[in-house]
């Protein structure tokens, strides 16, 4: 409802006949109403931002502000319209801006080496190592702490990578391409399970593995893809999501209908075959292939959405291990940061809660973008992670309705009857209903290496939105006029 | 072509692309086959309900096309095209969104869906010259072997279990419905015995818009009926200006009818029915048994009671008898007819 | 017996969707069948020889039409299932089970309740304002019942409802009656003509129950909270309300209710009262009418005399200067001892006190109170009465961590003992607050009390006399008769209103203290 003036003998909005009062507070207020005959909702109230005054009148202040609401609109409108589409593989050192020869990106809201958490400093090292910077694990150990090399948020560099989420100017990246704002944005090449560099292996294995990548898969890949041409990954995704994936988590389906796209190309486009057979046979055993697609997908539309002046709309949620840190389209650069909260979830066996390492890794990108956690309905054996039932997946995507600026009719969800998914996370909606964002997340080892131990649920911490909405608050500032 | 013909027809070749707007590119879905009264017809219209095989458009002249799925047979206006997976239009399509087509293809720009129609077979449904005697005794059997279909899957709803079965139905709409078959469709009866398209006329007009169903289960029954008409022409000659004498009064219960209810009946007095039905009528022509089953229980699936009500039409457009109970069990209507 | 229908137009629902949704009704409790289908001309015909009554004029084709026969009571509800299940964007997917969340911000549940012009705010205080802010933002008036919102704050919000032409009742606002709906603590009365804007909670109670009983009605009673009339706000609130009133077609008197404002904000909220187009009478408690009165403006003295001129202006007599001042007779009240010669009032509404304050400091000398007038005394310790003394019991001191008088009675009770043992206590005032919000049963909890202080007064052979009245209607949830038969035949002796109760007390005490009598 918007501000409406009212003429000089119009009769006051109060008084009409028949409303409906919103009750926020004391219950036995809306239950007397209904009772002497008048109609009523009650409000499920909490303290808004976590009881934080101050960040509580922030938010009042921007509720249905008209800059914001139509630069949300914007930002909204910019998000939909994007079509990622994949045009090709580089090497990270051509393709990624900015990353300079003695860089490496990493996961998450920026973190200094020293306090980066065990899984990521590992893999840091497989990096250097793979790299050829140093012969030996203590040699790059010694390179990191010198501060000879660089670290920088994946992020920052119009870039994602799952876990770690280490990118080094040597590896393949997959190159995902906005047709209609024209932005880029750059993933790394997914190792498959067990023991992968973005679990903080480093062995020769990893690196023998991550040598054959750019060797030979990624110029096998690259081979394919020019006989197929650009790749269109949104309509790849919605079809996925009609198959039991949501983006995520579940990546099987989508991995599958990139294979059916794949392996014609791959046979008739005269590239090695045995290179070739040894690319399609990895990429066939990992039910997780595409999970850098999608998060390359989802960061190009977000970037799409990104930097529109006075928006609240979440265009990165991102975990380093240590902090998790969330952006919005209106603050430009400025991370909002808590400490990563633990993960809900199913442990494999032998492995529990103690083993856990915190949340990490850019792939809530998938979330922020209406994926993942977001789309649960269409993906129930999800919930069996936390004992949940199929209604609960449907109940979690439902509760997202209420924290998004719209859904997403490009990524329908059957269990839904159709409907879109629940997409562009506005923060002052988080901060009023105290609904934080719900993430699928796996959950790997504390220790470099071991690997994945689990998978789960996990939220968003609400001091994140808090940060956030009191900087946009800032920015925004008064009077409230258009 | 036959039902299991069309289903073997699936392109092999990878997409083509076309560009519908500033450089983006979408796969072009690619149309199996389009009906006669779908073909060149339309520059502009917009989707009017989705459901999960069909996807009916109405255009800008009040006309109905309906996007098909590879399940159901075809229709006169249908387009049916190879939907990629999942295969369920209310994955893209929604109500309201605009829809133009050039000749070539047809986009559903809002839903990213192009549909290629250039390697479309033309289907027709291919009663022409299709004659059925109802008295040969061939016929008779095959009359009775379809009614036998009918009554074993009778859907709930509908005439189908009003005529066909001697429970007083439960409901007063149901007795109501009833008790209005048992005198209108004698009068039908007689009156296109006489070849009295007044007659006739004034009762197809009780019975259009009669009952449950997106398309009223009398819309049903009438464009059964039609297609009964149609096929006795060829035997016996007078019923063609019978027909002909309809086709007015008949137009002005279409107008009045919803746009779906309207396109089949249209297309029913230009000849023209669905591929399910026109199945039904050639098996009994051919006097071919295992077709008959086939196609028969094929009708009686189509909607709720949509095609059992257009078989129980077709069934008392050939011999109205048939729709009556087995004559040791009269019903209301059968008591009714002389 | 009954049938209702509903077209749906353009409703293109697949057959098996239509077949299951009249299963569906047909299974509600007190249907007993249902039908969904196509409006065409012969359905209508069938529906009507089917026994079921329905004419839908400008029904097609393309029409869906819903018709449910069975209980009247069962109807609407099955009528609105079938919508629901219609136009729900059916996002409950496979099962029914999972039910929609309840609205956690006021946002999302406007987006539920389309029709919402107005939210109702009982937050601790220090997020009220906020969340009133939020309001305002939204387009939604607000009642704002909570307090500890600081005047900085009550500015800021009454600002923003201007530029929106919005209203802010409170903060701090206990009562209100909108649309003939009582909120938070507010009595149930007749719709009518008269129209009330109130800086006082028990100010718009008392006004609006006597206007019931004396035969007309409320079109609307607004709250403004008790900050409203001071400088610093300016009687935004007030201001906004008397012209909400003015233009509302069913008020055809305005009645405004405060204590004295600051004098410039009085004399703006009089100059717009004159120019209201409608009769305004005045109650700014403590002033003098007769500088109020003039220019389609009536000055009223106390609470009672606001509500009668009230109403006799809205029958079309000529409201008096002051009703009641000769005081009733003094019968059948129990005697006296030489040494009884005090009047404690113990007050749940503050307003009253206050009234009581006023109407005893023209009569009696010694008055102490914790809202004391004029040259009256502060009460300085507020357990503990001496002479007259008048205790609003609302008070934060006795308020703090326990819930209002209003609805606990038992700090009141243990006071009415205490009065009871004092020798100098003659006469004990007490208001009795119906209506929602207030206890459910008042006179239930105050009979032990008055029977247990009789007989503490009877063990000092000491009668005591119990005055009082109370402030409520039949409607209202207590019963007004139960409630005044019970205290009646405790032995208390009841009046019309505050002022009455007040005037009679000190008849009974005058002449039995040194000082004016």
């Amino acid at each position: 409802m918007s501000y409406q003036p009212q003429s000089a003998k119009s009769v006051s909005t109060l008084f009409q006949e028949g409303q409906t009062i919103l009750n926020v507070g004391l219950v036995s207020f809306a239950e007397s109403i209904v009772q002497a005959g008048g109609k009523a909702i009650q409000v499920d109230w909490t303290p808004p931002a976590g009881g934080d005054r101050e960040a509580g009148w922030a938010l009042a202040e921007l509720v249905q502000h008209p800059r914001v609401e139509s630069a949300n609109q914007t930002a909204y409108s910019n998000y939909l319209a994007a079509q990622p589409m994949l045009v090709g593989i580089g090497v990270a050192r051509a393709e990624v801006p900015g990353l300079a020869e003695r860089m490496i990106l990493h996961a998450g809201p920026p973190i200094p080496w020293n306090e980066m958490c065990g899984p990521m400093q590992g893999a840091v090292i497989g990096a250097i190592l793979y790299e050829g910077w140093a012969a030996d694990a203590a040699a790059a150990r010694r390179l990191a702490d010198s501060g000879a090399i660089a670290f920088e948020p994946t992020h920052h560099h119009a870039a994602v990578g799952p876990m770690a989420g280490i990118i080094s100017p040597s590896m393949p990246v997959w190159i995902v391409e906005n047709a209609a704002g024209g932005n880029r944005a750059y993933c790394n090449m997914n190792e498959g399970l067990g023991k992968a560099l973005r679990f903080g292996a480093n062995s020769p294995e990893v690196i023998k593995r991550l040598q054959w990548m750019a060797g030979v898969m990624a110029p096998a890949l690259s081979a394919a893809l020019a006989r197929f041409g650009p790749l269109e990954l949104k309509p790849l995704m919605a079809q996925a999501l009609q198959m039991g994936d949501e983006g995520h988590n579940r990546n099987a389906a989508a991995s599958s209908l990139f294979l059916k796209k794949l392996v014609p190309a791959a046979l008739s486009c005269g590239f090695d075959q045995t290179g070739m057979a040894e690319a399609i046979t990895f990429i066939a055993g990992n039910d997780h292939f595409f999970l850098n697609l999608s998060m390359a997908a989802c960061k190009v539309m977000l970037d799409a959405a990104h930097g529109v002046s006075n928006s609240s709309m979440v265009t990165a949620m991102s975990r380093n291990g240590v902090r998790f840190g969330i952006r919005l389209s209106g603050t430009g650069e400025r991370w909002f940061e808590a400490p990563a909260p633990v993960v809900h979830g199913l442990y494999f066996p032998s492995y529990g809660p103690e083993h856990a390492a915190p949340d990490m890794g850019d792939s809530s990108i998938t979330e922020t973008a209406g994926l993942g956690g977001f789309a649960m309905a269409t993906a129930p054996a999800i919930v069996q992670f936390v004992g949940g039932s199929p209604q609960d997946a449907i109940a979690n995507t439902r509760e997202m309705t209420h924290i998004t600026l719209g859904r997403n009719n490009g990524f329908t969800l059957p269990a839904m009857n159709f409907t879109g998914t629940p997409a562009g996370i506005d923060a002052r909606k988080v901060l009023d209903t105290n609904i934080a964002p719900i993430i699928n997340t796996g959950i790997a080892h504390r220790e470099a290496g071991v690997g994945q131990i689990g998978a789960g649920i996990t939220r968003a911490p609400l001091e994140c939105f808090t940060q956030a909405v009191v900087a946009l608050a800032a920015r925004v500032g008064t009077p409230r006029e258009p | 072509m036959s039902l299991s013909q069309l289903a073997n027809v699936i392109p092999v070749s990878s997409p083509q692309k076309v560009s519908i707007r500033g450089g983006i590119q979408v796969p072009l879905i690619p149309a199996l086959s389009i009906g006669s009264r779908a073909l060149y017809r339309f520059v502009r219209g917009g989707v009017h309900s989705v459901y999960r095989q069909a996807c009916n458009v109405e255009l800008d002249d009040g006309a109905l096309v309906t996007l098909l799925g590879r399940e159901p047979g075809n229709l006169p206006h249908g387009i049916r095209c190879v939907l990629p997976e999942p295969e369920d239009f209310r994955v893209w399509l929604r109500p309201g969104q605009s829809v133009a087509a050039d000749g070539a293809s047809l986009y559903v720009p809002e839903a990213g869906v192009a549909i290629d129609l250039s390697g479309a077979a033309h289907w027709r449904c291919g009663l022409d010259g299709c004659a059925i005697d109802p008295d040969a005794e061939p016929s008779v059997r095959a009359l009775r072997a379809a009614r036998l279909v009918l009554q074993q899957q009778t859907p709930r709803g509908g005439f189908a279990p009003l005529l066909l079965h001697d429970a007083v139905p439960g409901s007063s709409m149901e007795r109501a419905m009833q008790k209005r078959l048992g005198q209108t469709l004698p009068a039908l009866s007689r009156a296109s015995s006489s070849l009295d398209c007044v007659a006739a006329a004034q009762a197809l007009e009780q019975l259009a818009g009669l009952g449950p169903g997106l398309t009223p289960s009398g819309d049903d029954f009438i464009v059964g009926y039609l297609a009964a008409l149609h096929a006795r022409c060829s035997h016996e000659l007078l019923l063609r200006p019978f027909l002909g004498g309809l086709i007015a009064p008949m137009t002005r219960l279409a107008a009045a009818a919803n746009l779906i209810s309207r396109q089949f009946m249209v297309n029913a007095l230009a000849g023209e029915f669905s591929e399910s039905l026109a199945q039904v009528v050639l098996a009994i022509a051919t006097h071919d048994k295992l077709r008959l089953q086939e196609s028969a229980a094929r009708l009686v699936r189509v909607g709720h009671s949509s095609g059992a009500d257009s078989l129980v039409g077709l069934l008392f457009g050939l011999r109205p008898w048939l729709v009556a109970a087995d004559a040791s069990y009269p019903c209301q209507v059968a008591v009714a007819l002389t | 017996m009954a049938t209702a229908f509903k077209v749906v137009p353009k409703e293109y629902r697949d057959s098996v969707s239509l077949m299951q949704l009249s299963a569906l009704l047909a299974k509600l409790p007190g249907v007993e069948q249902a039908s969904a289908v196509m409006a065409t001309e012969n359905n209508l015909a069938l529906l009507t020889e089917a026994g079921f009554g329905v004419s839908a004029t400008g029904a097609s084709a393309a029409d869906l039409l819903i018709v449910v026969r069975g209980e009247q009571s069962a109807l609407a509800g099955a009528i609105e299932e079938a919508l629901k299940n219609l136009t729900r964007q059916a996002d409950s997917g496979a099962t029914q089970e999972s039910a929609a969340p309840k609205p956690r911000s006021i946002q999302m549940a406007l987006a539920e309740a389309g029709t919402a012009r107005m939210a109702l705010i009982s937050t601790p205080g220090e997020y009220a304002a906020a969340e009133a802010m939020k309001a305002l933002h939204l387009g939604l008036n607000v009642m704002l019942f909570s307090d500890n919102v600081s005047e900085d704050e009550e500015l800021r919000l009454k600002r923003e409802a201007s530029k929106r032409d919005l209203i802010v009742m409170g903060p701090d606002c206990g009562t209100a009656i909108i649309n003939g709906v009582p909120l938070a603590f507010a009595n149930v009365v007749k719709r009518g003509p008269i129209g009330a804007v109130g800086a006082s909670g028990t100010g718009l109670q008392q006004v609006t129950v006597l206007v019931d009983r004396l035969g007309l009605g409320v079109s609307q009673a607004i709250g403004t909270g008790g900050r409203d009339l001071h400088a610093k706000i300016g009687g935004i609130s007030m201001s906004k309300g008397l012209k909400d009133l003015a233009a509302d077609p069913m008020t055809r008197v305005i009645v405004l209710i405060s204590k004295p404002p600051a004098a410039e904000v009085a004399e703006r909220i009089l100059s717009e009262a004159r120019k209201a187009g409608k009769p305004v009478v005045v109650n700014f408690l403590g002033a003098d009418p007769r500088k109020i009165s003039g220019g389609g403006v009536h000055g009223a003295r106390t609470l009672e005399d606001a509500a009668r001129a009230a109403v006799d202006i809205a029958r079309g007599e000529l409201p008096r200067q002051s009703y009641g001042d000769v005081p009733p007779p003094l019968v059948g009240l129990p005697p006296l001892g030489p040494g009884q010669r005090y009047i404690r009032g113990l007050y749940s509404g503050g307003t009253f006190c206050y009234e009581a304050a006023l109407l005893l400091d023209e009569r009696l000398a010694d008055v102490y109170s914790n809202t004391p007038v004029r040259a009256q005394g502060q009460l300085e310790d507020l357990w503990r009465s001496h002479h007259h003394t008048l205790i609003d019991l609302g008070d934060d001191v006795f308020t703090r961590g326990r819930p209002h008088p209003m609805i606990d009675f038992r700090l009141r009770n243990e006071r009415i003992a205490k009065e009871a043992e004092d020798p100098e206590t003659a006469v004990i005032l007490l208001d009795v607050v119906l209506g929602y919000g207030s206890n459910a049963n008042p006179s239930g909890e105050l009979v032990p009390a008055l029977r247990r202080a009789r007989e503490i007064a009877a063990r000092g052979n000491r009668n005591l006399a119990f005055v009082g009245y109370v402030c409520g209607t039949e409607g209202d949830p207590q019963g007004l008769d139960l409630q005044s038969n019970a205290l009646t035949q405790a032995g208390m002796v009841l009046t019309q209103s505050n002022a009455q109760a007040v005037r009679l007390a000190a008849s009974m005490v005058s002449g039995r203290a040194p000082g004016r009598g």
